[in-house]
Parts: C-alpha cells; sequence; structure tokens
C-alpha cells in the first residue's frame, strides 16, 4: 500500500538521520523580551522555559533550543530566521 | 508614545511627537539593506555558519528568497498601515494597527533595527554606551535603533494576551 511505503521510508530516514541542535546565539540588537516571545512562537515553549533559553544566549552566548531530525530543525531554522534571530544548526556530539 | 489595544483587532500608538513620527516615517529606508555587505549579510544569516558549505548554499538558494519576500512583506504592511491609518497632525499623531498585523511590524522593525546596527558597526559595546550628544551618523543610527526597539516593547506588551 502506498501507506505504508511512505511509512517505512519515513522510518529509514529518520533512523539514518544523526539529531541535530537548533543554536540561537547571541545578537547585541535584539529585545530580550522580543526573543523570549519568539521561543514561545515558534516552540511552544511556556513563558519560564522561554526565559530560561533567552537568558542563556544573553549570558552564554548560545543556547540550544531544540535537538532533533534535520528537516524539522531546519524548519525551526527558517522561522528563527523569519524573526531575524541569530540562528544555526549543528549536529550532535 | 503608547500603544493600546482598542478592540480585539485593532492596536493604537498614540502620542507620537513630530520626530518620533518622522524616524517611524524612515523605517522603510532604515530597514533597507542595500549599499552595506554587512547589512545585507545581517538579513541573510545561513543554516549553519558556515560548517556545512554545501547545507549553506542550497539554503541560500531555496530558503533566503523565501526570506526576503517576508521581509519585504513585513516592511510593506508598515508603510500601507502608516499611510492607510495616520491620524492627527505631525506634532500628536497617532497609527491604527490591525492585530493581524503585530507580527509584520515586529519583524519589519527588528529589520530596521538590525540592519542600521549592522551598517553603523554598533558593536554591544557600542549599544550599551551611552551615546554622545552629537549628530554623527553612527550616532543618529543608534538613536534610530533604540526608537524601533521602543515601539517594539510597546507592541509586545499591547498586543499580548491578557488571559496568559
Amino acid at each position: 500500500m502506498p501507506g505504508t511505503l511512505v511509512e517505512q521510508e519515513t522510518e529509514t530516514d529518520d533512523a539514518l538521520d544523526v539529531p541535530w541542535n537548533v543554536v540561537v546565539h547571541n545578537d547585541p540588537v535584539n529585545l530580550m523580551s522580543y526573543v523570549a516571545q519568539v521561543f514561545q512562537k515558534i516552540f511552544g515553549y511556556s513563558r519560564q522555559r522561554a526565559e530560561k533559553h533567552m537568558l542563556e544566549v544573553h549570558r552564554q552566548g548560545r543556547s540550544i533550543v531544540w535537538t532533533g531530525g534535520r528537516e524539522r530543525a531546519e524548519l525551526y531554522i527558517q522561522q528563527l530566521h523569519g524573526w531575524l534571530l541569530l540562528a544555526t544548526i549543528e549536529r550532535t556530539a | 508614545m503608547r500603544a493600546r489595544r482598542l478592540d480585539e483587532d485593532t492596536l493604537e500608538i498614540s502620542g507620537i511627537g513630530f520626530l518620533e513620527g518622522a524616524i517611524l516615517w524612515r523605517l522603510a529606508a532604515a530597514a533597507d539593506p542595500h549599499g552595506s555587505a554587512a547589512a545585507e549579510e545581517r538579513l541573510a544569516s545561513s543554516l549553519t555558519g558556515g560548517a556545512e558549505p554545501g547545507l549553506d548554499e542550497e539554503w541560500k538558494e531555496h530558503v533566503l528568497p523565501e526570506l526576503k519576500a517576508l521581509f519585504a512583506s513585513a516592511v510593506e504592511i508598515v508603510r500601507m498601515d502608516l499611510v492607510g491609518s495616520w491620524l492627527g497632525p505631525g506634532s500628536d499623531a497617532a497609527v491604527r494597527v490591525p492585530v493581524a498585523h503585530v507580527e509584520a511590524w515586529l519583524i519589519a522593525l527588528n529589520q530596521a533595527r538590525l540592519a542600521l546596527a549592522a551598517r553603523h558597526k554598533l558593536t554591544e559595546k557600542a549599544m550599551t554606551r551611552r551615546p554622545p550628544d552629537n549628530l554623527r551618523p553612527r550616532t543618529l543610527a543608534r538613536l534610530f535603533v533604540d526608537f524601533f526597539g521602543g515601539l517594539q516593547q510597546l507592541l509586545l506588551e499591547a498586543g499580548e494576551d491578557p488571559a496568559r
């Protein structure tokens, strides 16, 4: 069945896909409140969790905000760039 | 200057003075990165920051055009709101912003702040230093960056879900 085939392909892709980190980097211009709200909008994080990541970016220069498959990681980066945050993906160590 | 919800669908930014209005009407020009490689680069970030050149190249080809279109659209929405709903005299004006446009305003304001900061090399140190009292372009850029940031903050606060 076509449905079954698609599911198998997805499973195989996932199995081969090394997890990737979505990393947000510090930027002296973006407002802290803006960054926290973007995390809430994109990842659905609670205000507390979003602020924790925002403060990590501010104090440590970067924060890993999500880890998972590459395709979804790229989608998140596209959204983060759409809000003009500095963000990249990296392979997990 | 203040921002408040008029109703479920509309925000109003009011108390816009003559100078604030003059800056606001220059938002589209401020957000335009052309002529500055640093500003263009800041508005076109790569996927992996150079760690995976192949992926960055694909990103540049397939995703950046979409993001550029999004940024252009956000600036155009702000421009249309300014043209279509600017109220009052130049010395105490207001503008009505549909709630559905708030995201576009936030993105356009951020675009302007980032492009200006990159164009005028406003580092973290420069952003935290009190601007000197003169009219150098860099000082004026810092003024614009702070002004657009203040407006973003007002919109974020006014746009928050009151039930949260």
